[in-house]
Formats: structure tokens, sequence, C-alpha cells
């Protein structure tokens, strides 16, 4: 970071002294993580073991799902679904280009061929409407990914499908936690596919599951996962990964997942903090968590618009310098280069939206007396804004 | 013979009343990984912070140094470690490997759409026969070479490596049974382009459940770290990640694990040399030594069975230890073992002797944390009860 930009605001130091991440960090009850460690330690395997199948069992209550599929880690969780329930005859899975940086990667390793499609800029996710332009002879799969706000509109998305028997798997990631159309996530679509990476809601330092109520592709996905099983049957196209979550991660989510109503309050504090805050700064627009879709009220994303002065790389820029590790929503996958064929027509909401939203700092490593500075440096921004990018030259 | 055995194929109680399992099983004293956890707790920082964790940190230094090599990246999964290396090192087509390669090694080359070509090993080391690997590799069409390194011993790394000059091809190797094995007082993990290390339960690193990948090519461990998926990118070129990062809880286990090398290694000796005193007159098996290293790990006791003078066949002997909860398996079943269903391996089965009297007489038993010498002396008695009774123990099997 330059130093014109480092002392703009609170001198030679930064206002926070460690870095404050979006990331939530959950920290279980360590007496827990350990209980469960010792069931394991002495006797039994290191993985894939009988702590992957309690948490398994666990995960399926908790999503209100027949089946529950852990795997090392919620990219390999999104690219086995999508190997396993894509049309093996076709080439393209359909994803938004406003998503994870990683969309399109877990896409080629699938074997396919990502087809980029819009979202709906009022959901900032993948709609019916936004599906159809990319829907062709090729589609094998739809990947909808849920907003990191809200829900995508996974009833109407699984109608679409089943009607043009293309199967959906749903990118629940962020959504965990929340209710569609009054049904817990996790039983839409063919499958849905989570991560427990420590800067999700819970925590298994790292790993990842599938969930699915199609017996016949839970017993797919379990072959796959064991190279022994599996015996690479394939080639490319459903390959068989040793993706075996280890006891040491699954002890961990269990430990998180026991502690993840305990959470909920914690959050919706900081939330409710940054909600009041934002509401005297011009041209910052919350996006709110709606309590339909029961919220964990984790993330805070928001909006940048005019009269702000400043555009959101810039703010982003600022706000790093002061340890703020706020992160964009999103730069667009169709903004970078990549080794392997995509499809990219134009997509005029992503490309009016894709540099406008920030997710702003929260989770574990974040404190309310944290939230309230963060407020105070936007503010300073909002107010000092358009001098500080004259200072910057 | 004698009066019908006490053996539990023969209707006596197994030897063993919990099941003794193939694998090294090693881990840290309780007191240690519950140190190592609350630490990391207090930190709360769990895996890869917009930069990897101290602890991964720390492990990465640890290994080079350890290895002697330039690069040795941490991942979360060994499975994905080789689909790494594979897709890095850009190999595509026709790949040279043996039967003996790990399942996760085999795997990688799927998801990069390599053909296996199998070269035969050599029935006297297990490792890869270099006349059949010149023979493949003079036949032409072959992208690289993916060489396991057999039985905790190594590959003859020296004719490989001429080898793959000679041809121009790269060379990489599947070190997953070989950490801490030395070639002449150099490490496995500094030979080829680079080699992949498997930190899971059945290898003497275990528990952490992940593995390294081992370079001394600045260009591939750049790639290799880009692909692990541990950097935020924005806009830009970007390669196809495949995300592996190793969790904290992980390093420090294998941190751990890797100050007590030495310790389980010795250890490991000890049950190898207690298997080869207890059946060194036991006609008709052999206690292999591990081959082409200079400094073994020892993790692994394989045994070959010929079948003339024991009495019994190698599946026979898996049956009868079985039968007494003892785990023994072959070392590969069949030479195209590795690639299960596959339909893409290219092979010549009369070009495949050596790999073909392995799959008929290998043994492997059980040696590591979970196995003491009581038990060793315990299954070296099956074993030699298996000889003296052979024929009464045939007749049960009908033959």
């Amino acid at each position: 970071m330059s130093s014109v930009e480092r002392s703009w605001a609170l001198g030679d130091r930064p206002l926070f002294a460690e870095p404050k991440p979006t990331c939530n960090l959950d920290r279980p009850n360590i007496e827990k993580f350990l209980d469960y460690s010792r069931s394991f330690y002495d006797s039994g395997p290191y993985a894939n073991a009988h702590l992957c199948r309690q948490l398994e069992q666990r995960l399926a209550q908790f999503h209100d799902v027949k089946h529950v599929i852990a795997v090392t880690s919620g990219f390999w969780a999104h690219v086995l679904a999508m190997a396993a329930a894509a049309l093996p005859e076709r080439r393209e899975v359909i994803a938004p280009a406003f998503g994870y940086r990683r969309t399109d990667d877990m896409i080629a390793w699938a074997g396919y061929v990502p087809h980029f499609c819009d979202i709906d800029p009022k959901t900032l996710s993948i709609s019916v409407d936004t599906i159809k332009p990319a829907l062709g002879e090729q589609t094998a799969l739809i990947l909808a990914p849920h907003p990191m706000v809200n829900c995508c509109d996974a009833d109407e998305i699984e109608e679409f499908g089943r009607l043009h028997g293309i199967p959906v798997v749903f990118d629940s990631v962020e959504a965990a936690y929340r209710k569609c159309h009054n049904r817990r996530i996790g039983g839409f679509g063919a499958a849905e596919a989570f991560s427990m990476h420590s800067p999700k809601l819970l925590n298994s330092f790292e790993g990842g599951y599938i969930t699915t109520n199609d017996g016949k592709l839970a017993a797919e996905l379990r072959r796959m996962r064991d190279v022994r099983l599996a015996g690479n049957r394939a080639v490319g196209r459903a390959a068989a990964l040793n993706a075996h979550l280890s006891e040491m991660h699954a002890a961990m989510a269990l430990a998180s997942l026991d502690g993840v109503e305990e959470q909920i309050p914690a959050h919706r504090r900081k939330y409710d903090l940054y909600a009041a805050g934002l509401q005297t700064l011009e041209g910052l627009q919350l996006i709110e968590h709606k309590p339909r879709y029961r919220p964990d009220y984790r993330l805070i994303v928001v909006s940048v618009s005019e009269p702000w002065p400043l555009s959101r790389d810039e703010t982003l820029r600022l706000l790093e310098a002061e340890n703020v590790l706020a992160r964009p929503y999103y730069y667009p996958l169709t903004q970078k280069t990549v080794e392997y064929p995509r499809i990219c027509p134009p997509l005029p909401v992503t490309a009016a939206v894709a540099g406008s939203h920030i997710v702003l700092p929260s989770g574990a490593h974040v404190s309310e007396e944290d939230v309230k500075k963060i407020i105070e440096v936007l503010s300073r921004i909002g107010r000092k804004g358009s001098a500080l990018r004259l200072r910057r030259y | 013979m004698s009066a019908a055995p006490s053996l539990a194929i023969c209707g006596g109680k197994p030897r063993f009343s919990d099941a003794l399992a193939i694998g090294q099983f090693y881990r840290p004293e309780w007191a240690r990984y519950e140190e190592a956890a609350r630490d990391i707790f207090f930190r709360r920082y769990y895996v890869s912070q917009r930069a990897v964790g101290p602890l991964v940190v720390q492990l990465q230094g640890r290994l080079q140094d350890f290895l002697g090599v330039k690069h040795a990246l941490p991942v979360g999964n060994a499975a994905v470690g080789f689909m790494i290396a594979t897709h890095v090192v850009g190999l595509r087509g026709r790949v040279v490997v043996t039967p003996s390669l790990s399942a996760e090694a085999a795997q990688s080359l799927a998801w990069s759409n390599c053909r296996p070509v199998l070269a035969d090993i050599d029935p006297a080391t297990l490792q890869v026969s270099t006349a059949s690997l010149r023979s493949l590799l003079k036949d032409g069409g072959i992208e690289g070479l993916l060489v396991p390194h057999c039985c905790a011993g190594a590959a003859p790394v020296d004719e490989i490596e001429a080898l793959a000059s000679e041809y121009d091809v790269p060379a990489y190797y599947d070190a997953t049974q070989a950490f801490g094995c030395k070639v002449s007082g150099r490490s496995v993990g500094t030979f080829g382009q680079a080699e992949v290390f498997s930190f899971d339960a059945t290898n003497i690193l275990g528990m952490a459940h992940g593995g390294c990948l081992a370079t001394n090519d600045d260009a591939l461990a750049a790639a290799f770290k880009a692909m692990r998926g541990d950097h935020v990118v924005g806009p830009g070129t970007s390669v196809q990640s495949a995300t592996a990062r190793m969790s904290e809880i992980q390093a420090a286990v294998a941190l751990m694990m890797l100050d007590d090398f030495e310790h389980n290694r010795d250890n490991n000796q000890l049950q190898h040399r207690c298997y080869r005193d207890r059946l060194r007159n036991t006609p008709g098996i052999r206690v292999l030594r591990p081959t082409g290293a200079s400094y073994s790990n020892f993790q692994n006791v394989v045994g070959i069975v010929e079948s003339e003078h024991f009495g019994l066949s190698r599946d026979q002997l898996i049956a009868v230890l079985r039968a007494e909860n003892v785990t023994a398996e072959p070392l590969f079943s069949s030479p195209r073992a590795p690639f299960g269903e596959r339909s893409d391996v290219e092979y010549d089965a009369r070009l495949l002797q050596g790999a073909e009297m392995a799959a008929q007489t290998t043994l492997q038993l059980p040696i590591g944390g979970r196995v003491t010498i009581e038990h060793i002396e315990r299954i070296c008695d099956v074993i030699n009860e298996a000889h003296v009774h052979a024929d009464f123990i045939r007749s049960k099997f009908g033959r």
C-alpha cells in the first residue's frame, strides 16, 4: 500500500493493529473439539470414519435432507456434485459470472464448459429469466449459487430445471442456515454443495459437503469420493477423487455445529449496528437480510452509489490501509483470463452492478466496538472522499 | 502331519480380538495434540487467511530443511496434490506408470485426461524395471514418467533421470511410501521435476491427512502454489485452481510427526527386523529388505510367498491371517489394479511378467504405531504354523 494512502486519516498507523476480515472464523468450544477428537485418537481411522458419519447424520438433520456426503473441501464438493449430477452427453454448465471467483475452475474440473449467464439486479442472483438465454442443446447442468444475502428463487429454478430435464446443483456455501420458501436449504435441486472452510458459518478448519434427497446420486458420490471404491473408472468427467474429510476436521465441524445457534444473536447485534450506522451514510446502502429467509445475519453487504464520493475499488483500497479487509462482491468471472474454454455472452446487469458492492468485516475477529470504528472510518471517507482521491496523486 | 492346528481358519479362536490393520498409524501423544489445538483456538486462525497460517509456513520451512529441497509445499489433500503436479508438469497424453502406483497418483491422470501406460517392475526389487521403461520410451509417444518409490525403498532414480533426459520427457515421482528415504544420502523429494508425498495414516508422516509437493524448480513451485489456491486473485490471468489448502491443525500434527520421525522410523526398523528374524527359517516366505534406498523409513513390510516351498499360496496365507484378524494384503492384486475398471490403461501382459509375479506372490503385513513386537511374534507364529500345517489347511480349501 502506498504511503499516500497510509497517511490519509489517522497518521502513520492503521486504525486496526490486526486485520479485520470478512471471515466468520467461528471458534467452537475447545473442550467439545477435544472430546470428539478423543474418539478417534487412539484406535480409529484418521479419515472418513465414524466422526464423519456422525457429522453427516447431524448435517442431514440440520438441512432436513436424506443424504449428506462429507468431503475434503467446498471446492471439491462442487466439482463432485456437478460431475455426478450433470447430463454426461452434453458440454455446458450454466452459471452466473457474478459469483465465487473459482466457480469456472470448478466447472472445468467437473469436465464441462462454463456458460455464463446474467443476474437479476434485485436479488443479485441467477433467476429463471437470466438462465433462459443461456439454455441450449448443450446444457448439461445449471449451477445456481445463492447470493451472500437472502436467496435465489430456488423453487422456481428447480421447477424450470425439471421442466427442461436439466439437473440443478445449488451452490449454498453462504446459505447454510437459511430457509427458502419455508424449506431448509439443502433439499433443493439434484444436490447442494457447502463449504466448512473457516470463513463460513460452520468451521471444520477446512472441509465441505454435499446434500441430496436422491439416493442414487448419493451412492454415486460416496463411490466417487473413495478412489478405492470408484477405481477411477472414467476419464475426465466423473473421475473419482480421494476426497475424504479427516476425522480431525470432522471433530471440528461437529463442535462448530453444536454451537451454531449461539452464533446467530452475535451476528445479529453486529448487523443491527451496521444497519443503524450506515443509515446516516449517503451512497452506501446495506442489503437487508430478510427474515423470511431465516438469515444468520453473518454477511454484511453494501452497495456503493452516488453520492458516495469514491468508487468501490478506491473505497476498498482506503479501507485496506486501515486494516479493514473488506472484499469486493464480486469481480465478475468474465474479467479474468483462463486456460480453458468458456462461453461469455454480454451480461449487462453483471456489468452494471459488478463494481458496486462491498462485503464489510464481520465474524469472530470483529467486535461490536470494531463495527463502530469501521462505520466511523466509512463516514470519514464519505465526508473527505473527493479530497482523498485528489491527495492520492 | 500333526493334529489339527489351533488356527482360526481351522476353527480355533482368532489370535487377535481386534483387527490389526495395514498402516503406520503413528500419532503424537495426546497432550501435545491438545496443546497444539489450544494454541490454534487461541490464535483463531484455522486455515489460510489471505496467506497461509503460521503453522503451515513453519511446516513448509521444516519440510524443506528436512528434505534438503528448495520447495516443499504442504497441501491439505494428497490426491489433489497429485492432480496439481500432473496438471502443472503439463501432461495430457500417455504417461508411463507402474502397477505399484498409489491410487491417488493413478487418479490424478484421469483428471488431466492422461492415458496410463504400464511399465513392468523388477521382481527382485519391486521397483520399476528400467529395461521396461527404456523399451516403452523407445516405442515413442510417451509424454512423461510418473514413477512410484515402492515399499519403503526408492526407484532407480539415476537411471530414470538419465532416460528422462535422453528421451526428453519429464519424470516425477509418487513418493507416498518414501518420506524420509534417501538415495546415496540424498532425500527422496529432490528427484525428478517434482515429488508428491502423502501424510495419510498408511504413511510414516501420517495422521495429518494431507501431503506436500516437493521440487527444486522455482517456476513449478510458483505454479503449484497458484493452483493450491491460498491467494485471492482479482481480474487478470489466472491459473485453474485446485483448492488444497492445508489447515493449521494438519500442519500442527505434521510438525509433531516430523519431530517424531527418527523415533518412529527406528521403531519401524525394529519391527521390520523382528519379522525378518522370526521368518528367517520358514521355507517359502522371504521378507524383502527395502530396495534402492541407502536409508529407509521401513514403513512397509513386504513378504514374498513361494507357494511350492511354503505349502500354501499367497492368497491362502492371506485367508489364514485374516481369520486371525490380521489384515494382510498383496502389494497389488493385478498389474492394472490401481486403475480399477478404467478401460484406457495401455499394457502388454506379456511384458509385465515381473508385475504379474509380484501380484501373485507379495504379501504386506502390519507394521507401525498400533503394532507391538509381541503382535509380530504372534503373526509370525501364525505364519509358521500355517507352513507346518499347510497340507491340512489346503484340504480345508478343498485342494
